[in-house]
């Protein structure tokens, strides 16, 4: 039996929780204004809230509920568009009516709820480029996005208070539009959203008892699951022994002892990119994250999850093979380490039994020697999957490779590790020299089965471009020519 | 005014037929579609789905109890595949569940035994084994034979375009249940409620009054679901006749991917001659039309073609050439622009390459030849009100396009890895169905005794504003508030045989046809004031702001009184109205008349930056100056030109399709099919109405908008082949649309991987 809040109702359920939530949205509760345009996480239009207690505090994301098992679902609030619906339009709905932001309309809730997404993240600044980035999973077919950013950036207007010494300052991480209130309340308070959310955390109180949820040790393992009803939109799943491991809270934190950073398996790819401490040591984290799905996948999709699903274009396991990572699984009590370079054997297929638990990723901390760069290409830019995507660490002494790890993804069943290539690379300065002889030698250690030409040449230009941010004006374009 | 389903939408609470809340004991409809290409259909075995718990059953061709057609122009399409298979994707069978997921997993138990056969897949190897749709036409103006030898160049080559999906974010669909007495209805996401209504009274076997089609809304059809949603229509009608059960039919977006027809994609062969001083003299153009296996639009398609083969310019001697197709593709259809897109970029295409070759500007060429005023096109309608240099020179002015040119070449200068190119774009696109039957237009407008009213017309909303603009010009004729309206369903019942929602003409054609019902009525009620006022003259009788005036004098007879007068005076508060475009004709046999009721025309200005390390390209900025005529509504107008730039920059850039050889899509899903998306989209988008004539033959002077600003997208495709050029001056230009990011790379490092083997 499933328990959760729909909007301001709770509802339980014994529908099989590895059903889409959407379906049950809308089949079952009869809740149409959530559409559904792709099912597999490509448009957005089937973005929805949920709202979860962690740390005391009522925390919202956006997901795609056409991904989400329903069994994610349990013990938390959904929000969908019906949810944030009031006797008058709210703030949000006005600013894209009065800057055009909808014609057929289809895609439209799912921008609503993008932007409430936004409104409520507490960990991010109120400005133009993240209100874009809220909406940046959500496709419109009809308006251009111009009128949509519009009516995005008077969000962001209408989300600044006016009272002056209430701005929030830019040097503190704001916990809302206004510092000390939580961005629920806030937005309540404002109209933003109808007066009911304010009993919610006593309600999830109530479903949802505080205390970490232990992983069970049997069962086929689904963290986000936001592959699970692409491969089986029909719910294949419906029938089995399902162990979500979504919540737990054990292994969704970053840990840095000794050196190493251990990533949890259910931090998700958002926690990534916004965890400061590691955005110290990976500056350019964030955007090369914002490159890997759309933010209600990222809000879904976990560290775990992107590992154990074997993915041959999977792009933090790029990353993390040029981290030269290692994995800690366990099943039935017993722990074991494997190498990520050995993990990956096949198409989607990993060194892991269903049931073995992937619980901690770690790797060693850059120093002030290393370097690290990710490059992906990819059709469109964002909410894509890579044609090719590439990941290179390495650790220099003076201006001599003393360490290397390059992996490429998109060339093949795997992901490639590129020992040879990285071999080569170590005790070389960066020159157009090397980079010729690298890449004379990497492209011999990859065997594109499709769209070979340009895949070859992605590589070699994403070896080019490693390498000169590694040691910008020792290579040129004269290597490339 | 805003668009009048603004608010539902935000809220979520507007009506796709996929939320019509179902009534007890619906099915669901999943269609089987062929596994293949092109072969014979020897048996299909269901009986295996048949025993699975909750299927109903499953419907083929031999269930059909009319005719196994649903062909809109020529009769060549049939609803359910019977003896052949034609494409991927044709429909098969039906299988009809108590579940959608139950009928989707009935699918893999039926059993198709299909005798593969060679598939053709290409425009031009259908025409080498003259594999036609309808037979090729050629459009003529001045001598081209004669005119080569006085050309000081000629420029010859082939442009390629590829299709493009339409991607309306509702999927296909409908749902359809038994009405009494053997009457059906549909609910079907349409575009053309007719073809719907004619395509299951063929199939059923009955008469079109027994079909009621009722279109609510549609997420966006973009041309789409013109004659394509028939198929759906059709089907879900047929199941309900056959079981007596309601059944619903909404189309996965894989289905839908596959099973449903695009773009046509072209292939063409240009020569292009110029004088010494640039002006072109000569033309010559034959296009490959891919139309996929059936007719579907494809006819009026290639005469979009032939219509725009010479552009925005003024071309004295043309001779424009179209073969449309048979191939194994789904039937290619109608798409925003409609053969139009692919003729523009033919030429354009043209023009980029005789300037590399000349080593000028492209701009020197596209400025000299722009259309003028009295200039014939090559069907014989002259152009009036050309608006073709103003565009240019307004937007070259007002863009600072010198001022461009210097900071882009600055930027060049100092940058190695990435470039910056420009490009202008013309634009002039006809107005008009080019089949003149369909330029008619219908509305039926009533007044209620409280004097609130209610209109239905013969077009569908799918985002375009459509309903609020006939609103706007329903209460400016009878001077009544907004609020008073309620633009209804398009239903079959109330408006008869309507031409489908296209060619941009929604607006113009069922508006016109509501001013005519308004004014109707408002005669009417003139009458009625003047007898109550008793005055002597109706004419002397004017309704401002829902005020009786009686010469120029304000009464203190307001419209809800006098709509309650007129009851009691058993005055008719209804109004059927008809409208025809009048002036437009063509005759086929000379391949001259006057098609359009007018042109539209703008320039768009882009500038792109690519980048020439990863081979990618971002759109700084598409600006462009658009004639508009005067708009009754510049909020829905600007809309529609930001949609259909971004779109046209898709189709132009990073939607790609491509199909393996066998036929199948290689690219069929969201994930792999990209279309633009918030931070593809240009970083400026700036549309600038141009000071216009309004134009009488469009609603209250505004100009159609649908379709025309798709084709400033075209702009950016030279504009990242000039910045392109800047790389690698060497390249040969691809002049292959889409220009994806793929090809971007390979044409900037054009030898380089010939230097590594």
């Amino acid at each position: 039996m499933l328990t959760f809040i729909v909007n301001n109702k709770e509802v339980k359920t014994n529908a099989p929780p590895a059903s889409s939530l959407v379906d049950y949205i809308r089949n079952e509760l009869h809740l149409y204004g959530t559409k559904i345009g792709c099912r597999e996480g490509d448009c957005g239009a089937c973005t929805i809230l949920v709202g979860e207690m962690a740390g005391g505090e009522l925390k919202y994301q956006t997901m795609n509920s056409c991904l989400m098992p329903l069994g994610n679902a349990d013990r938390k609030h959904i929000v969908t568009i019906e949810g944030v619906n009031g006797p008058d339009l709210t703030p949000v709905q006005t600013a894209l009516i009065e800057n055009n932001g909808t014609q057929c309309g289809f895609c439209t809730p799912g921008f609503v709820m993008s932007l409430y997404g936004f409104c409520l993240n507490a960990g991010k600044e109120k400005n133009l480029a993240n209100a874009i980035e809220a909406v940046s999973g959500n496709i419109c077919r009809c308006t251009g996005y111009k009128s949509i950013e519009k009516a995005a950036a008077a969000i962001v207007k209408k989300l600044q208070p006016p009272q002056r010494g209430l701005l929030v300052p830019p040097q503190r991480e704001p916990s809302g539009p206004m510092p000390g209130v939580m961005p629920m309340e806030w937005l309540v308070k404002n109209k933003f959203l109808p007066d009911y959310f304010l009993a919610i955390p006593e309600k999830l109180k109530k479903i949802a008892p505080a205390g970490a949820a232990a992983v069970r040790e049997s069962g086929y393992i689904v963290a986000g699951g936001t592959d699970i009803l692409l491969q089986n939109p029909e719910g294949a799943m419906t029938s089995g022994n399902v162990n979500f491991v979504y919540g737990a809270r054990e292994y969704k934190r970053i840990k840095f002892a000794d050196g190493k950073c251990y990533v949890g398996s259910t931090v998700t790819v958002k926690d990534l990119k916004e965890s400061r401490e590691l955005r110290a040591y990976f500056p350019r984290l964030d955007d090369d994250l914002k490159l890997m799905a759309s933010p209600p996948i990222r809000n879904m999709a976990t560290v775990g999850g992107n590992i154990a699903n074997g993915s041959p274009i999977g792009d933090l396991c790029v990353m993390l093979l040029a981290l030269d990572a290692t994995l800690i699984l366990r099943r039935q009590g017993e722990n074991r380490e494997v190498k990520l370079k050995d993990f990956f054997i096949g198409y989607k297929k990993v060194n892991k039994d269903p049931e073995e638990f992937i619980q901690w990723i770690y790797f060693d901390l850059p120093d002030e020697n290393t370097r690290f760069s990710f490059e992906k290409i990819s059709k469109r830019g964002h909410l894509d999957m890579a044609t090719v995507n590439s990941a290179m660490g390495i650790t220099l002494a003076g201006d001599v490779i003393k360490k290397a790890h390059f992996a490429v993804g998109g060339l093949g069943p795997t992901i490639r590790n590129m020992a040879k290539t990285a071999d080569y690379l170590l005790g070389k300065k960066i020159s157009n020299q090397t980079f010729k002889e690298a890449n004379l030698i990497a492209q011999g250690e990859i065997t594109p089965r499709s769209r070979a030409e340009y895949k070859r040449a992605l590589v070699r230009q994403q070896l080019f471009i490693h390498l000169m941010s590694f040691a910008p004006g020792a290579i040129s374009l004269e290597a490339l020519q | 005014m805003k668009n009048i389903d603004s608010r539902s939408h935000v809220r979520g609470e507007s009506i796709y037929v996929n939320d019509i809340p179902v009534r007890q004991d619906t099915l669901f409809g999943v269609v089987l579609g062929s596994p293949v290409a092109h072969g014979k259909l020897h048996d299909i075995d269901f009986s295996e789905a048949l025993k699975m718990d909750g299927v109903e059953a499953v419907i083929s061709a031999k269930d059909i109890t009319g005719e196994n057609q649903i062909g809109s122009i020529i009769q060549d399409e049939e609803l359910f595949a019977d003896k052949e298979v034609h494409f991927v994707g044709m429909p098969v069978a039906l299988v009809c569940a108590k579940t959608d997921a139950i009928a989707r997993k009935a699918l893999a138990k039926i059993k198709l035994d299909i005798e593969e056969l060679r598939p053709i897949l290409t425009a031009r190897e259908a025409y080498a084994e003259k594999k036609f749709i309808s037979p090729s036409r050629t459009f003529k103006i001045g001598s081209t034979d004669a005119m080569w030898e006085k050309c000081e160049h000629i420029i010859e080559g082939q442009a390629e375009m590829g299709g493009q999906e339409h991607v309306y974010l509702e999927t296909q669909g409908a749902y359809a249940y038994m009405l009494e007495n053997g009457s059906i209805k549909i609910h079907s996401a349409t575009q053309a409620t007719k073809h719907v209504q004619v395509g299951a009274s063929v199939v059923l076997g009955i008469p079109m009054h027994k079909i009621e089609v009722d279109t609510n809304r549609i997420g966006g059809g973009f041309g789409g679901k013109e004659d394509q949603a028939t198929h759906w229509g059709t089907l879900a009608a047929l199941a309900t006749n056959t079981l007596k059960k309601p059944l619903k039919l909404i189309l996965s977006r894989a289905d839908d991917f596959v099973m449903t027809g695009k773009r046509h994609p072209y292939s063409f062969d240009f020569k292009l001659g110029l004088d010494k001083n640039l002006k072109i003299l000569c033309y010559q153009v034959e296009a490959f039309q891919n139309a996929g296996a059936a007719a579907d639009l494809s006819p009026a398609i290639m005469e979009r073609t032939l219509f725009h083969g010479t552009g925005s310019y003024h071309i004295p001697n043309a001779k424009i050439t179209c073969h449309s197709c048979r191939t194994n593709l789904a039937p290619s259809t109608a798409m925003r622009g409609f053969g139009a897109p692919q003729a523009m970029f033919a030429l354009e295409a043209a023009i980029m390459k005789a300037a590399a070759t000349l080593n000028v500007s492209p701009l020197e060429i596209q400025k000299r030849n722009l259309l003028q005023e009295s200039d014939r096109f090559p069907y014989g309608q002259v152009a009036e009100n050309c608006n073709a240099g103003k565009c240019w020179d307004t937007a070259y002015k007002k863009f600072a396009v010198e001022k461009l040119k210097k900071e882009i070449a600055a930027f060049n200068k100092n940058n190695d890895h990435s470039k910056k190119g420009l490009s202008l774009f013309p634009l002039c696109f006809g107005i008009s169905f080019t089949k003149t039957k369909l330029n008619q237009g219908r509305s039926l407008v009533h007044i209620y005794t409280d004097g609130s009213v209610s209109i239905t017309t013969g077009v569908v909303e799918m985002g375009q504003g459509v309903n609020t603009k006939i609103l706007q010009a329903a209460a400016k004729t009878l001077s009544i508030s907004p609020r008073r309206f309620t633009i209804h369903s398009t239903n079959t019942t109330r408006i008869a045989n309507a031409s489908p929602t296209a060619a941009s003409t929604g607006a113009d054609l069922n508006g016109k046809a509501t001013i005519m019902a308004c004014a109707a009525l408002l005669a009417r009620l003139k009458d009625v004031a003047c007898r109550e006022l008793k005055g002597r003259d109706p004419d002397k009788i004017e309704i401002k702001d829902e005020i009786v005036f009686h010469r120029g004098k304000k009464t203190s007879l307001k419209w809800e009184k006098l709509i309650l007068l007129a009851d009691e005076a058993r005055v008719s508060l209804s109004e059927h109205a008809h409208y025809a475009t009048p002036e437009v004709h063509f005759n086929k046999a000379t391949e001259k008349g006057h098609p359009f009721a007018y042109h539209v025309y703008g320039t768009a200005v882009t500038v792109v930056t690519v980048d020439c390390l990863r081979g990618t390209y971002e759109i700084d900025l598409v600006k462009c100056v658009h004639d508009f005529g005067t708009s009754i509504n510049l909020d829905i107008d600007i809309g529609q030109a930001e949609g259909a730039i971004v779109q046209g920059i898709g189709l132009m850039t990073i939607e790609e399709l491509l199909v393996d050889p066998k036929g199948k899509h290689v690219y069929d899903s969201l994930s792999s099919y990209k279309v633009p998306d918030i931070y593809f989209a240009p970083k400026t988008i700036e549309v600038v109405p141009l000071d216009s004539k309004p134009d009488k033959l469009a609603l209250l002077g505004s100009k159609a908008v649908g379709e025309p600003p798709l084709m400033y997208g075209i702009g950016t495709y030279f504009a990242i082949l000039m910045a392109m050029r800047e790389f690698n001056p060497k390249m040969k230009l691809p002049l292959w649309a889409p220009l994806t990011h793929q090809k971007c790379l390979l044409s900037l490092y054009e030898g380089y991987g010939e230097a590594l083997k």
